[in-house]
């Protein structure tokens, strides 16, 4: 923490301050490094986030120090909610009850070391028609999703991460653009 | 290092953008001693090269070369490295043009780019389920993130974003709040390891490994995971898979409170590794 080595290559270094960051749209540690607790996680709940109970570390140096420090406070901070997980966990189901979108096929390991549920192949192949054909085309073309486009976000662990994802209608993605914090933190450089 | 060149006597004491000083980088050319000649040269370099193909223009973002870097007279000797991207530290990835002066990097410029493998397009000619395959390959040190925004999104198309089941959605939290850990401490890791402190490497691999195990006990990978599907998550947690977090936290936890045994979640205790590595 007080290393000497190590405060002489992050104080100071790779100052950016809010006006910069806003003006190049940076988010994550190197946004909660000049003070806002910033975290889309909070801006627009997204998984459930804003019913745990977390502090958003900040600092306000500006410099690579605070972004060090920030990752150092995070690592605990987030290890209350993977407590706070655990407490949640109650049996039940891990896929939506839909059978036209959720994935048939539930992986069961067996004697030889992996493969699809027996039961599930047994019903498929011996039992339904219909459950094989369903299977069949769902695994093949897959689900359709109504058309039209959103924007979803997280706040990964570098930043804000988005995505666009856009439906005609049909079977597969019209088109899905990643916007990840990973190049706006490329933006300060000059290319 | 490759493309080492030294230039001499053409450089300028107050360089226009500086990466690793106080100047804030947003205001580049605005900067008092920065020359006219100077300001020409970085409004050419600041527009990346294009030209015109019939699916439209395409840009060539290259980081330029050290051989455009020009200066005024004054510090005697100015070092310009090419870092990357075959580069140990930036694996592939990204391209750095540093200008040294001394052991000082007073300016930086990137060419990125070099992770562009189709990822998106190559999703168009895929399913839904599929694409998961694909975003959880764009970050390999947090593919969780990539995953779940991304099945959040088709889930919002797909107008079933309440019928996600809860333990599902708990499930998505906790895989992405270890990833979130597991990805900071390649961070310090890394950061350590190129001042030289590779004891600070070392252990934070380690501790990185003991978070991927517990992701490889659920998902099956240590990386490149698939796991978080539209609609929920792809298979139940495994036998024994709550235990392992549990253990895997509390042995973090606990070891944050013994400073001589855990380096990384306490402050004071970033010093062991580095005052116990050989180097000065």
């Amino acid at each position: 923490m007080d290393n000497s080595i190590w405060m002489a290559r992050t104080v100071g270094v790779g100052y950016l301050d809010l006006t910069g960051c806003m003006a190049l749209g940076m988010t994550g540690p190197v946004l909660r490094a000049t003070g806002p607790p910033g975290t889309c996680a909070r801006r627009s709940p997204t998984a459930g986030y804003e019913t745990y109970e977390f502090e958003v570390a900040t600092q306000t140096s500006c410099d690579a120090y605070g972004r060090f420090l920030i990752r150092l406070e995070e690592m605990e901070q987030r290890l209350n909610i993977v407590e706070q997980c655990l407490d949640r966990l109650r049996p039940g189901p891990v896929m939506v009850e839909d059978k036209k979108i959720a994935w048939p096929a539930q992986l069961a390991i067996g004697s030889d070391g992996q493969g699809n549920s027996l039961e599930h192949i047994r019903h498929i192949m011996g039992q339904s028609m219909e459950a094989l054909i369903h299977h069949f085309k769902l695994v093949t073309e897959g689900f359709r999703v109504p058309a039209g486009q959103v924007y979803s976000a997280v706040e990964s662990a570098r930043g804000e991460l988005g995505v666009h994802v856009v439906s005609d209608g049909g079977t597969r993605p019209t088109g899905c653009t990643s916007g990840t914090p990973r190049s706006t933190i490329c933006r300060p450089c000059r290319p | 290092m490759t493309g080492l060149a030294t230039r001499s006597a053409r450089t300028t004491p107050s360089v226009a953008f500086r990466w690793s000083t106080r100047a804030p980088p947003c205001r580049r050319l605005t900067s008092a001693g920065s020359t006219p000649e100077r300001d020409v040269i970085y409004d050419t370099a600041d527009e990346a090269d294009s030209y015109d193909t019939t699916e439209g223009k395409v840009f060539t973002v290259s980081g330029g070369d050290w051989d455009q870097v020009e200066g005024d007279e004054g510090i005697a000797q100015r070092i310009v490295v090419n870092m990357g991207p075959q580069h140990p530290s930036t694996h592939g990835v990204l391209r750095l043009i540093l200008e040294l002066d001394g052991e000082t990097v007073t300016e930086a410029r990137s060419g990125i780019g070099y992770l562009h493998t189709g990822i998106e397009k190559n999703m168009e000619f895929r399913t839904w389920t599929q694409g998961v395959t694909y975003v959880t390959r764009m970050d390999y040190l947090a593919p969780i993130f990539n995953e779940t925004a991304y099945c959040l999104g088709v889930e919002k198309l797909l107008g079933i974003t309440d019928q996600i089941p809860e333990r599902a959605t708990v499930i998505r939290v906790m895989l992405m709040e270890l990833n979130r850990i597991s990805s900071h401490l390649v961070y310090l890791a890394t950061g350590g390891m190129e001042l030289g402190a590779l004891t600070a490497m070392t252990f934070g691999f380690r501790e990185r490994e003991y978070i991927l195990d517990v992701l490889e006990t659920i998902t099956g990978l240590r990386m490149n995971h698939a796991f978080i599907r539209p609609g929920g998550v792809a298979q139940d947690l495994p036998e024994g898979a709550e235990a392992k977090i549990a253990e895997t936290v509390s042995s973090c936890a606990s070891a944050a409170r013994t400073p001589r045994t855990c380096w990384w979640t306490t402050r004071s205790g970033w010093r062991a590794p580095w005052a116990s590595a050989t180097w000065t």
